[in-house]
């Protein structure tokens, strides 16, 4: 069985990262519940936690921009054009990742 | 009918303890059967976006299997260098799933009487759409004084669990072998998730001050400040900026 090959055992460092990972996405999940015990999440709270993710989120998707080449600025603004125009979240990431294979195949850039 | 004077804009107002029965998690199965399939293709995404990332098929797996929060990640991936910056993955985390404290605090009110051990299950299971489903469904039991069965939470999450760990699997074990994930453009995969994911976070032009601030603060982050600082950099930015705009009732969005 060839493919068990590629079956690398997890790196201990990987594990501790993913178990960083877990332990915080948990307290994020339980932390609301355990939170509302103590203090109401107020409006202003809501509002830092709500804008502080979509800055993340931003905040990767312009590093990618950044680092990316002229394929992937093309298929980033066909996927902003797809979503805006037909809302299919698959169908823009679908389309993105097509333009950017054919653009590469073509060599345009 | 419990109490009629149930008053409906006050939920520590209702009576009758949360429960969790079987009936509950099926329904919340079957009512979600169709719908999950569509975790489906991001969750084969992720996984060939694993592979591109060079994180291993067992890796990738355990890392959905345990974490199971698509956009936390999606995130951590594009932090996945050796050495592994592991204070950086866990802020990244943090802030990219602190979305769920105010899921899990608009939630709470409605868990009234839930045993701990069963509560810290639910907490556990909660992701996005198994929240939004489950919440609209328990307030209206609320509203309308009927039983507020939370096994529908879990219901919906054991259909998700399963089908996102398997295809993450799937992707990271195609994606990893002599496939050439940029010649097919693989990694243009997670510049495309989150750009679909922002978008999608888009309210009203009172995010604009925000999102405003978050570019401004990136950008000069990724030009000025070395390793990845720019991600705490944009969301502190934008989120200190949705602090500043003016106060006003919270919209009823569904």
């Amino acid at each position: 069985m060839s493919w068990l090959a590629d079956l690398s055992p997890i790196a201990p460092i990987s594990m501790a990262a993913i178990l960083v990972m877990a332990l915080a996405t948990y307290a994020t999940r339980l932390g609301g519940y355990i939170l509302m015990g103590f203090i109401p999440i107020t409006g202003r709270l809501e509002r830092f936690l709500r804008h502080m993710a979509g800055g993340v989120l931003l905040a990767i998707v312009m590093a990618a921009t950044f680092r990316g080449d002229p394929p992937i600025w093309l298929a980033l603004a066909l996927t902003v054009a797809v979503l805006l125009l037909t809302r299919k979240a698959m169908l823009a990431m679908l389309g993105s990742v097509a333009l950017v294979a054919l653009l590469r195949y073509l060599a345009v850039f | 009918m419990s109490s009629p004077k149930t008053d409906i804009t006050n939920p520590t107002a209702i009576a009758d303890p949360t429960v969790i029965t079987r009936h509950g998690i099926l329904r919340g199965m079957r009512e979600n059967l169709l719908i999950s399939f569509g975790l489906l293709p991001f969750g084969f995404a992720f996984g060939a976006a694993a592979a591109t990332a060079n994180l291993p098929v067992l890796d990738a797996t355990l890392m959905s299997i345990l974490v199971f929060a698509g956009s936390a990640q999606f995130a951590a991936l594009g932090l996945w260098h050796a050495p592994l910056p592991l204070a950086a993955i866990a802020a990244t985390t943090l802030i990219v799933n602190a979305r769920h404290i105010v899921m899990g605090a608009a939630m709470q009110p409605y868990m009234k009487g839930l045993p701990r051990a069963k509560l810290m299950l639910v907490a556990a299971l909660m992701t996005d759409s198994s929240w939004a489903y489950s919440y609209q469904r328990i307030v209206s039991a609320a509203q309308i004084g009927g039983q507020r069965d939370i096994g529908i939470l879990l219901g919906c999450a054991f259909l998700q669990w399963p089908l996102w760990a398997g295809c993450t699997a799937l992707g990271a074990w195609l994606g990893s072998g002599s496939l050439d994930s940029r010649a097919w453009g693989l990694d243009m995969v997670i510049p495309a998730y989150f750009a679909i994911t922002v978008i999608g976070l888009w309210r009203g032009k009172d995010d604009a001050l925000p999102w405003i601030a978050a570019v401004g603060a990136t950008l000069a982050a990724l030009l000025w400040v070395p390793g990845n600082w720019y991600i705490l950099i944009g969301g502190a930015a934008a989120g200190l900026a949705g602090l500043w705009l003016p106060m006003r009732e919270p919209e009823n969005t569904q």
